[in-house]
């Protein structure tokens, strides 16, 4: 089962983004790794979006999906400093206010 | 497109000819065809698609092509003859299977760099299956060259196409396949939500793969506009607005779109959309 490279570090699950999070493919790999993380038990989870150069309504909508999976169990879902595209797009959807950064 | 481009098709053989005849219905190109150069002597063209065979006579039959810029169907060259193609200043070239779509999209960005014509307005139209377009990241030659002529950033045209991948989808998944937004909340237990399985259903079934979408893209007067026609059922902005919430995993497209946008206009019940920027 593919999906993006994560880590545990403490209570927190890391996901390594790469690649551009616009098509299913991507889709599936976040998924996957989400699920990793989850099934390891972690309710913090950072998403790493720092090497996306493209985001869509698509991969939106994945980090979106991801989101209320976490919310359902009082989780949190987290990112990783944004920059470029990325930071622009999710500052126009306000999605800066629903995710917190992580800043370690 | 509407410059008066001249397109002459010269040899080439069925069944791709007709292909290119019916593609060209669709778009603004005017085509001429003739199975070899002797026959449009005289005359001059913008561009010609010409099917090039191997064997001796080829590089005095290409020399006679009644244009500058030759786009080539190779068929059946040698290595060598590739070479000689390329050194006789063909633009590009193209060994089957050919595409017409692929030609069409070659011509397009050949033809807007055409520096004896300026770029005064620009309009194309193309018609894809639902299957074609889902499979394909959706770009514009026009969009390329306004970058490259420096109308527009890289990231200008990056937000743009954005915008314009937004409503493709919309009018994809929404439209043609029929797909509810809601169902992306609807998740097994392994976190896979409905809305990507009924997507990958459908777009196996020929009663919704085979639709139809038409996108025209036009720049005219420094205005951007691309529409898009499906072939769903349309509907109201006015059912669809209160189901967006941020959190939500659905309802950014429209968003984007109206952020990137000067207009957005919904038309015929939903099915047709039409963005608007003036650049």
């Amino acid at each position: 089962m593919e999906g993006f490279e994560t880590t545990i570090v403490g209570d927190k699950g890391y996901i390594k983004v790469t690649g551009d999070m616009d098509n299913e493919k991507a889709g599936e790999a976040l998924r996957n790794a989400f699920n990793q993380v989850y099934d390891q038990g972690k309710r913090t989870i950072v998403l790493d979006l720092s090497d996306v150069q493209i985001i869509n309504s698509y991969g939106i909508g994945k980090v979106l999906t991801c989101y209320k999976r976490l919310k359902a169990e009082n989780g949190v879902l987290m990112v990783t400093p944004l920059q470029g595209f990325v930071k622009e797009t999710f500052e126009l959807l306000m999605l800066d206010k629903l995710l917190p950064t992580d800043k370690s | 497109m509407s410059n008066g481009f001249s397109i002459a098709v010269i040899g080439v053989e069925e069944p791709f000819l007709r292909e290119l005849v019916s593609l060209s219905a669709r778009t603004d190109l005017d085509l001429t065809v003739a199975s070899d150069a002797e026959e449009l002597v005289g005359r001059k063209f913008d561009l010609a698609i010409v099917e090039v065979k191997g064997g001796d006579d080829f590089i005095p039959k290409v020399k006679q092509i009644p244009s500058d810029a030759i786009f080539g169907l190779a068929k059946d060259l040698s290595y060598q003859e590739t070479i000689s193609l390329l050194e006789l200043g063909v633009v590009d070239y193209m060994t089957q299977p050919y595409s017409a779509l692929t030609v069409y999209e070659a011509l397009e960005r050949e033809l807007l760099q055409d520096e004896n014509k300026q770029l005064m307005s620009y309009n194309s139209q193309h018609s894809y299956s639902t299957r074609e377009i889902s499979s394909a990241v959706f770009t514009s030659p026009l969009l390329e060259y306004l970058v490259s002529s420096d109308v527009i950033s890289l990231d200008y045209k990056q937000k743009i196409e954005l915008a314009w991948q937004e409503a493709l989808a919309n009018a994809l998944e929404h439209g043609n396949l029929e797909l509810e937004s809601v169902w992306k909340n609807d998740l097994d237990i392994d976190g896979k939500d409905r809305f990507t399985k009924i997507k990958k259903a459908r777009l196996n079934d020929p009663r919704y793969a085979d639709k139809k979408l038409t996108v025209t893209v036009n720049y005219k007067n420094g205005e951007l506009s691309f529409t898009i026609k499906d072939s769903g059922s349309g509907f109201t902005l006015a059912e669809k607005i209160p189901l967006y919430k941020t959190e939500e995993p659905y309802g950014r497209g429209i968003k984007l779109m109206n952020a990137v946008m000067d207009e957005v206009l919904y038309e015929n019940g939903g099915t047709q959309l039409t963005l608007k920027k003036r650049i």
